[in-house]
């Protein structure tokens, strides 16, 4: 798994630190952003292969993120959206019109999360 | 004919037919008449002749036998002077004329060719012949004596008689026209008011009656069965009328139950929608809000135990754990709170507390660090109050809380406490970007957050301003907030000195959600 660079954007910053430590442990390289602007910029500067995004973020949400993401570089960088929203309306948007690569909800398993981290990059690498 | 009768009032039918019959009538009547008159005339002439031509053939004759010639001729021009004696000829057996009064028929046959023994017609004259007798005249023997009578004056009497006639025709059918325009009317009276009458009934009026239903005729019997009908429908509308009053005034009472049934329904119905938006707010504010606190317990907890982890690394997340197990364990407390507001099930343990102790517990439940902004600014000496202390201290931190987090970089924050007449007033002052002016009145609804994205950034659930004036409120206090954009903000309470005896006989707050 090394050398795999990711985005981790979520606004609250205990989340942040938890996936951040933990990619960490597992030889992924770990970019942070607090905000979608934020997070924006970085996927620009690293393009990264993979972002891990929360939903619920004042000022641009996790929705138009993962828009901007998929309108620029379509289906080369995955997104898995993680979020506290858990009603089917939410998860519909998220995979089915935004066309996030998955969808996890708060709290999260932390094994499950890097599961679905590794399987995403590792067909991407295939 | 151009108009048709059929299209004609029943008068001027009438007035038809009645001309139709007469002018014939009259016309044969006149002429019978001046077939009369005419006979007359003429019988009356014809006498006045006969009795004229015998005179003047015996005075003919007696100046013929005396052969008096100048006396002849003197009766003869004489006769033309009489009435309507146009000619006076003296002939012989052969018609030739042997004296006349007209002087260009002596010695010629008489135009009338042959002595005329009784009255003739020739145009407008009478010819009749007279025997005379006398002496020889000019050779000649005179045998008549013919006068040509005018026919003039008979026929001006004819002709005047025919005027007259016309003339007194005419009028008596004007008289006849008259009469029965008259009499027509007369015995459409009765059916213009049965029409009348009847043009009332279908406006709905029924109390006219139509005259003569007394009388014994055909129009009496119609009137008084119309008059009858009239009676009956009176009775039948008015009855129908009351029917009509009461079915409408069952409806109007009946429908305005309706109404009140509906109103009533529609505001129940609007209240559950809005409990249920509330709801649907409150879930998923209470998902996200529990969610993201869970989230990083059990994710540092497993981190812990799973990774190789450095001392500092540890004792961060261990804290983070325990900062994060207070936060979701203060906003269960909030949501407990919150509907114990909304249930008025809200109890209070009211003590005597004085409000700068209040204070003072409020500031520290903060950390050193941000404490150091906060000023206090009380009176020497403060009346103690009867209140829930530890809610009083809940309502300030909150305030506090918010005047930190929401005012920017400006760190200063000024609590003030004043004593008034009947209870003591406090107020958090900050001075940070302030609240837009119409969105004050929110700030105290349920998980309102404002929009501001330096806002919410914060954590927050939007329930702390709700709860405090739910707890000011339980106290028969008021919350209120004055703020201005760009200069600040402040959140002030007022809690009555007695309250205690007031809040009893007061339902408690919000009972409307049981
Ligand atoms: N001093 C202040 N200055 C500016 N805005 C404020 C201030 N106090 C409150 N507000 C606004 O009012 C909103 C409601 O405040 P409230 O205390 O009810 O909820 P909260 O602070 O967001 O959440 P919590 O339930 O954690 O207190 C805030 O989100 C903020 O937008
Ligand atoms: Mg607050």
């Amino acid at each position: 798994m090394d050398g795999h660079i990711i985005l981790i954007v979520d606004d609250d910053s205990n989340v942040r630190e938890l996936l951040r430590v933990n990619c960490v442990a597992q030889g992924l390289n770990v970019l942070t952003a607090g905000d979608g602007a934020e997070a924006l910029r970085l996927v620009e500067q690293h393009i990264p292969e993979l972002v891990i995004l929360d939903v619920m973020m004042p000022e641009m949400d996790g929705w138009e993120v993962c828009k901007q993401i998929r309108d620029k570089y379509q289906d080369s960088i995955k997104v898995v959206m993680l979020t506290a929203k858990d009603t089917a309306r939410d998860k519909i948007i998220g995979k089915n019109i935004l066309k996030a690569d998955e969808y996890l909800t708060k709290p999260f398993d932390i094994d499950e999360l890097l599961a679905t981290v590794h399987r995403l990059l590792l067909r991407e690498s295939a | 004919m151009s108009f048709r009768l059929s299209s004609m009032s029943y008068r001027a039918r009438l007035l038809w037919g009645l001309l139709i019959v007469n002018i014939p009538m009259f016309v044969i009547l006149s002429a019978n008449e001046i077939v009369a008159v005419r006979n007359f005339a003429f019988q009356r002439e014809l006498d006045a002749i006969s009795t004229e031509g015998q005179f003047l053939a015996s005075d003919v004759t007696d100046a013929l036998l005396d052969h008096d010639r100048a006396r002849v001729n003197e009766i003869l021009s004489f006769a033309t002077t009489q009435h309507q004696i146009k000619e006076v000829s003296i002939l012989d057996i052969n018609s030739t004329v042997i004296a006349s009064t007209d002087p260009t028929l002596v010695g010629r046959t008489h135009p009338s060719t042959e002595p005329v023994p009784v009255a003739k017609i020739r145009g407008k004259s009478f010819l009749k012949s007279f025997p005379i007798r006398g002496r020889m005249m000019d050779g000649r023997i005179p045998r008549f004596l013919q006068m040509n009578y005018s026919f003039e004056k008979a026929y001006g009497d004819i002709s005047s008689t025919l005027v007259w006639e016309i003339g007194i025709d005419s009028v008596e059918i004007l008289i006849i026209l008259l009469v029965a325009w008259f009499i027509s009317g007369l015995l459409q009276k009765p059916l213009i008011e049965l029409r009348d009458v009847s043009n009332l009934m279908a406006t709905g009026d029924f109390s006219r009656r139509v005259h003569g239903g007394d009388r014994r005729d055909i129009v009496g019997q119609l009137a008084a069965a119309f008059n009858n009908m009239a009676s009956r429908l009176e009775v039948l509308t008015a009855s129908m009328q009351q029917e009509i009053h009461r079915a409408t005034a069952e409806l109007t009472s009946s429908n305005k139950f309706l109404n009140e049934k509906r109103e009533q329904l529609e505001a129940s119905n609007r209240k559950l929608r809005e409990l249920d938006v509330l709801k649907s707010d409150f879930v998923s504010m209470v998902s996200h809000e529990l969610r993201t606190p869970l989230t990083s317990i059990i994710g540092f907890a497993k981190t812990l135990r799973t990774l190789p982890l450095s001392k500092e690394q540890q004792q961060q997340y261990l804290a983070i754990i325990e900062a994060e197990g207070k936060r979701l364990s203060s906003l269960v407390e909030e949501y407990l709170d919150i509907s114990k507001i909304e249930s008025g099930t809200i109890s209070l343990q009211r003590k005597p507390v004085n409000i700068a102790t209040l204070i003072c517990s409020a500031v520290d439940l903060f950390s050193v660090s941000l404490r150091k902004g906060f000023i206090v600014d009380l009176p020497p000496s403060m009346p103690d109050i009867m209140a829930d202390g530890a809610k009083v201290v809940s309502v300030l931190h909150n305030l506090m809380d918010n005047a930190i987090k929401y005012s920017g970089d400006s760190q200063e924050i000024v609590i003030t406490g004043h004593l008034k007449d009947d209870g003591i007033a406090v107020s958090v002052r900050d001075f940070g970007p302030g609240i837009a002016p119409e969105d004050i009145d929110k700030v105290f609804d349920k998980f309102y957050r404002g929009k501001n994205p330096a806002t919410l950034r914060h954590h927050g659930s939007g329930l702390g301003l709700a709860i405090a004036k739910g707890i000011i409120e339980a106290h028969n206090g008021k919350i209120w907030c004055e703020s201005l954009q760009g200069k600040g903000t402040m959140f002030s309470f007022f809690l009555p000195l007695q309250s205690q005896p007031k809040l009893e006989t007061l339902p408690p707050a919000g009972n409307a959600y049981y």
